[in-house]
């Protein structure tokens, strides 16, 4: 049997394209995030602090690293109101402006939290970036004694304050918060809305409820079971049970606009 | 008398542009979610997560501590067992059919080939050219290695494919940048002359081409020696002088065979069975006559 053009094309459907329908069937394809960092040690269920990345929540910092989010909220000076849930590490990018150190400008990210959870769980590791802190992180390791004295006076002498990016003033109303994107959802007031609903990608299956939709609505709207966690997004959500978001969103959308 | 070429040929074409323009799209619908917009038809994962080399990089992490380096994901890695089943049949027609990268420096060799009609792809000597085809296994081997030694994504800072398709990001290193412009600037000059000499994933999807199941194979009997098949091949194979050909940078494009190129039905094509039955020989041969 000789192999031609229509072949192909019918070999590259059935494999990739019928493999990626099958394993995201099955949970195998998921092209949301990376999963879980690295243990440190075989023997012990702790993780390796190198395998932080800028995509983890502070609530993933809590499971993985028992660092309370509380912690991560004051040591940064974030807002009260910071969802852990949602909050991701490289976030903070957006927040702090660089700053320079010794000449060079550091930017505060991932790498400043993954020194900062070392220094309050104990769990090693060396940075090749970061050898200084924001003055609150080293006065809240402090604070807690989760510094060695030796730690303290090499940490105590290398700080910086911490520079909130500056909101460019506008004669138009502010509808949002700077942080509001990481912030709890407030209460639900009973004002009614002529804005049409837009429900994006990361909405969250938590914030969907909290339009107005109830648990058994949402089964009737989407065909699928509310998850146990919440704070997954509609987008991955839909996904992985291969189902096209763009068609529950019509769905869900035209419910709450009625 | 020629015999009518068969119009099928196109598919290939369509195929790349279809893969092409699904990853520019996904690659803007990932840019619309960080703007807090809504993706348009199609998903918005990160391109890492769509590339099966993500899972070749990530590979030895997977299988010994059981982890996938930062910015891999699981998808990456699952497409890459498909690409090698895939593989493991055709030989790497991902290259030659799916990968956007690939089809890129195809498209820009078109006009490479209008510019420099004699010249095109025949810049390079053939002895250098021979030695620096083994470069991309070199490649493989680093990035293999330096992915588990420093678990992290290293590639990344050479990758001209993500350069391609995220330019304006700022994960996209200067280096990655300027391989893509050298990569983009050389593909004027010769035909996808990443996929020849540096591609790592091309690498390990050529070494498949040494006992893939369907290999290419031309039947001397029937070939009348007019060596298309060696002018019409973009990675420059010497296929006339072979009945089996298993070259390690063949990429399944079916160009040269008797379905595109070959001028005689039944006597270069990709098939299943080690010889031809002598009576379609001699039937290929009347109706070539």
């Amino acid at each position: 049997m000789r192999i031609n053009h229509i072949h192909i094309l019918i070999i590259l459907i059935i494999i990739i394209g019928g493999g990626v329908l099958g394993t995201s069937q099955v949970g195998l394809f998921d092209s949301s995030r990376s999963v879980q960092p690295g243990k440190l040690d075989d023997s012990a269920d702790v993780y390796s602090i190198a395998d932080i990345r800028g995509s983890f929540t502070i609530t993933e910092i809590e499971q993985y690293y028992q660092v309370p989010p509380a912690a991560i909220i004051e040591a940064f000076s974030l807002d009260k109101d910071t969802s852990p849930a949602k909050f991701q590490l490289k976030d903070l990018k957006e927040i702090y402006q660089p700053v320079e150190i010794e000449g060079e400008m550091y930017e505060v990210e991932t790498d400043t939290v993954k020194v900062f959870v070392s220094l309050y769980s104990g769990i090693p590791y060396v940075s090749e970036e970061t050898n200084h802190l924001p003055g609150q992180a080293v006065e809240y390791l402090i604070n807690e004694d989760k510094l060695t004295e030796e730690e303290q006076d090499f940490w105590t002498n290398h700080t910086f304050d911490l520079a909130p990016i500056k909101q460019e003033v506008t004669d138009e109303p502010v509808e949002e918060e700077a942080n509001s994107d990481y912030q709890e959802l407030e209460p639900q007031k009973e004002e009614i809305s002529d804005e049409p609903v837009t429900i994006v990608g990361k909405t969250t299956i938590a914030e969907i409820l909290s339009m107005g939709i109830d648990v058994t609505t949402f089964q009737e709207i989407t065909g699928l079971e509310v998850p146990e966690d919440k704070n997954i997004n509609i987008r991955d959500y839909a996904a992985s049970f291969g189902i096209d978001f763009g068609e529950i969103r019509g769905k869900l959308e035209s419910f709450l606009s009625n | 008398m020629p015999r009518k070429k068969n119009k099928s040929y196109w598919l290939r074409t369509l195929v790349q542009l279809f893969f092409l323009f699904l990853i520019i799209l996904i690659s803007y619908n990932h840019y619309r979610v960080e703007q807090g917009l809504a993706p348009i038809l199609v998903g918005s994962p990160s391109l890492h997560a769509i590339c099966p080399f993500g899972g070749v990089a990530t590979a030895y992490t997977y299988f010994t501590q059981g982890i996938f380096v930062k910015k891999i994901h699981q998808s990456s890695f699952t497409l890459m067992w498909l690409v090698l089943i895939l593989t493991l049949f055709l030989g790497p027609v991902f290259c030659g059919w799916v990968c956007p990268l690939g089809t890129v420096q195809e498209f820009i060799g078109k006009w490479g080939k209008r510019i420099f009609p004699k010249k095109y792809n025949h810049y390079i000597p053939a002895k250098t050219d021979y030695w620096l085809r083994y470069i991309r296994y070199f490649v493989l081997l680093a990035v293999v290695v330096l992915t588990a030694r420093e678990l992290t994504l290293v590639f990344l800072n050479f990758d001209p494919y993500f350069a391609l398709f995220n330019f304006w990001s700022d994960e996209v290193t200067a280096s990655a940048l300027i391989i893509l412009i050298i990569v983009l600037i050389s593909s004027l000059f010769i035909e996808r002359p990443w996929c020849k000499y540096l591609c790592p994933l091309g690498a390990l999807l050529g070494i498949f081409n040494l006992f893939r199941l369907i290999p290419l194979k031309r039947n001397a009997d029937t070939c009348i020696n007019c060596k298309k098949c060696d002018r019409v091949c973009p990675m420059n194979i010497k296929i006339s002088d072979k009945t089996i050909i298993r070259n390690h940078q063949c990429i399944s494009c079916l160009l040269c065979t008797d379905e595109v190129a070959c001028p005689v039905k039944d006597t270069l094509n990709f098939s299943f069975l080690r010889k031809q039955g002598k009576k379609k020989n001699e039937k290929a041969q009347e109706e070539n006559k």
